[in-house]
């Protein structure tokens, strides 16, 4: 028999999304709150909390018939990202339970538990501490011990217990009552069982496996077998995502901007050694700050990419650590290093520094832009350094779009617009005032100055995109030259009724 | 100065190579449109930055114009600067080796840039032989690509060479990128 004397720890938590809302101290929680995610074209619940399910709430429920019978229902659509990202935390936390840790996706954990369960007291005793430390987590558990990992999963999901355990070589007894459900079958399979009378696993374990095989398909069977350890059902660990972070605690605290700055230097030191020695880099730092009297402060810098270097760091720093009132002293650092990416370096040219770089076809940045894209970025925020993506269209303010230039990893390449267009298009039209009217207007008024035009050329018609949402009327451009020289882009709305007229734009 | 400013930055900048970093009022930098820009200059060459007050305009541009292989920065501001901020802005750009453009739309101060040009756009002069040959060719739009965009500059201070106005004509990039450069034609020339 495979897997001798193997056991393995299952621990399901069944309500990781409301784990997720209690953590945060939601004050939703308190009152009737659901979970709720799209299922085809229905909003239906999936993760009622008790006072929900105290009204008469039960999970599947299309949310418009839970609002009928408890209209004080609050939701909340599930966040699949964030909730596989607790459950990876969680996976690091059982790290101290076991060091074969597997993720079981979408709520669970599989632990091979196999010479480890002495370490807490027994089985009973692991399974207990492992209950208390998620409790104090604030997540919500149910377990399953037993021989195989699919055991285990069906002990701690469909397990009258909490804590399911079945002893070593009792699998069969303790699967006996569950429902054949629990062997994780497809759902069509079950209804054809349930529909035969085969209700729980005791009564499908009675049917010849050739039978099940005839009628039922290779499912029943198959999972039989891995529940029972007769086929291999191997735990494939995952490492944990690696956290690269130091933390200093001082006896005394202190204030100085110099000392905090070699504190900074130090914690540095270490985290981008680290980082170094695999070859990434990080391109935000989170600097946690303990104040003796103010609890934590958060500073965070980014960079425009990533970066390994403490000289960078401190550099980027300096003005989070100056803009930081510290009375009565710090005493507790943390620097965790956050977008982890590896680094490509490159060679730089003889001169010290690769200049025109950026202008060429090769696509990466010169060192130094990447630098002053960081420095202006943390002081102003990064979405407030930009960079131009050509767009396809045929609408002038679609033409283009901006992105942040820290996203931005390689050059775009323009290609020429068969149109021509403004240098600056103003985002909202400005109306003018009209003075000698025509078609466009001979004399007009605009910005508080009046100009007349010398020449006109136009309509150029653009309709709206067809198979966009919000058909807007067409527009009638027209390219004027003023008397003064001044080129503008002129802008009606045509259509029986008279309109108003817009500078659009102005010409280079 | 003068409405046709930005049009004298982006024509520098294009004569030389490296990034080129705009900064200014948060609303000035999203009207720029990359579509007319690139007839002058890879708008993949500029980085934007907008801000919301004038101490961070000046803050930015002076950090950028202190950064190694920076090579043109240019400031959109509404009136210009003291000549303290100047001479910050100088000293910053002299170390680096780029050059520094600030662009002003209202009142200029005294200041220690070394020049101060105004530029306005003067109206656009079609070319007789170009014009008939657009007639015979397709007509419309023949004769609308031949018409050319001009511009006067004058130049009102200059610190260490001589005033003058120049008026230039621009002869168009047609292919730009590969063939011929995009080129300007000093059209007459007067010492001021």
């Amino acid at each position: 028999m495979a897997g001798q004397g193997k056991r393995v720890l299952s621990v399901w938590f069944p309500r990781l999304p409301l784990d997720r809302f209690r953590r945060r101290n939601d004050p939703r929680i308190g009152g009737a709150f659901a979970i709720i995610a799209r299922f085809g074209n229905a909003w239906r619940l999936t993760h009622p909390n008790d006072v929900a399910i105290g009204t008469g709430l039960t999970p599947g429920l299309p949310v418009a018939d839970a609002r009928s019978i408890c209209p004080d229902l609050l939701t909340e659509p599930g966040d699949p990202t964030r909730e596989a990202e607790l459950l990876r935390a969680l996976r690091r936390w059982a790290d101290r339970l076991s060091p074969r840790v597997a993720l079981d996706p979408p709520d669970g954990l599989l632990l091979d538990i196999t010479g480890c369960a002495h370490l807490f007291g027994g089985e009973t005793g692991m399974a207990a501490h492992a209950r208390q430390g998620f409790h104090d987590l604030q997540i919500e558990t149910r377990m399953g011990i037993a021989d195989t990992g699919k055991a285990a999963w069906a002990l701690a999901r469909y397990g009258s217990d909490r804590v399911g355990m079945a002893p070593p070589g009792g699998t069969l007894e303790c699967l006996r009552p569950l429902p054949v459900a629990a062997l994780g079958l497809p759902t069509d399979v079950v209804a054809d069982l349930r529909r035969t009378g085969v209700r729980t696993i005791g009564q499908l374990r009675a049917i010849r496996s050739s039978e099940l095989l005839r009628r039922f398909g290779p499912e029943p069977a198959q999972g039989l077998d891995r529940a029972l350890g007769h086929v291999p059902d191997p735990i494939t660990p995952q490492v944990a995502d690696p956290v690269y972070a130091a933390c200093m605690t001082l006896p005394d605290p202190i204030g100085l901007i110099d000392d905090l700055v070699r504190v900074l230097e130090r914690l540095g030191d270490s985290v981008c050694g680290r980082l170094q020695a695999v070859r990434k880099g990080a391109r935000r730092y989170h600097l946690t700050i303990r104040c003796v009297d103010t609890g934590n402060h958060l500073r965070t810098v980014g960079f425009a990419e990533p970066v390994h270097d403490t000289a960078a760091l401190l550099q980027q720093f300096r003005h989070a650590l100056e803009t930081l009132t510290v009375e009565f002293g710090a005493d507790r650092f943390r620097l965790v290093a956050d977008d982890v990416e590896p680094v490509q370096s490159r060679q730089r040219r003889f001169d010290g520094f690769d200049r025109g770089n950026r202008g060429g076809q090769s696509g990466d940045d010169g060192v130094d832009v990447a630098e002053i894209v960081s420095t202006l970025g943390n002081r102003l925020g990064f979405d407030r350094i930009r960079q131009w993506l050509p767009g396809d269209s045929h609408l002038p303010e679609r033409e283009f779009t901006s992105v942040e230039a820290v996203q931005c990893a390689r050059l775009p390449v323009w290609k020429r617009s068969p149109r021509r267009r403004p240098i600056r298009l103003y985002t909202n039209p400005e109306c003018l005032r009209m003075l000698e009217p025509g078609r466009p207007p001979r004399t007009f008024e605009w910005r508080r100055r009046q100009y007349e035009i010398a020449s006109a050329e136009g309509p150029e018609r653009l309709a709206s995109e067809w198979w966009r949402e919000g058909v807007r009327p067409p527009r009638d451009y027209w390219r004027i030259q003023t008397t003064t020289g001044l080129r503008l882009w002129l802008l009606t709305y045509p259509g029986p009724r008279r309109s108003d007229w817009y500078v659009a734009g102005r010409f280079p | 100065m003068g409405d046709s400013a930005d049009v004298f930055a982006v024509i520098v900048a294009s004569r030389l190579s490296g990034p080129v970093i705009w900064v200014g009022d948060r609303n000035a930098v999203d009207s720029l449109a990359p579509m007319a820009l690139q007839e002058f200059i890879d708008p993949a060459r500029m980085i934007l930055t907008g801000c919301t007050t004038r101490k961070e305009i000046l803050w930015a541009s002076e950090q950028a114009m202190r950064t190694h292989g920076m090579s043109c920065v240019i400031v959109e501001l509404h009136d210009g600067l003291t000549l303290r901020d100047s001479r910050r802005l100088q000293l910053a750009a002299g170390n680096s080796g780029c050059t520094g453009i600030i662009l002003i739309a209202g009142r200029a101060h005294t200041s220690a840039a070394q020049t101060r040009w105004e530029c306005v756009a003067s109206p656009e002069e079609e070319d007789a032989k170009g014009r008939e040959a657009g007639d015979r060719e397709a007509g419309d739009r023949g004769a609308r690509d031949r018409k050319t965009m001009g511009w006067e500059w004058r130049c009102t201070k200059n610190r260490q060479g001589e005033l003058g106005v120049w008026r230039l004509q621009w002869l168009g990039g047609e292919d730009g990128r590969a063939g011929k450069a995009r080129a300007v034609r000093l059209v007459s020339a007067s010492a001021a």
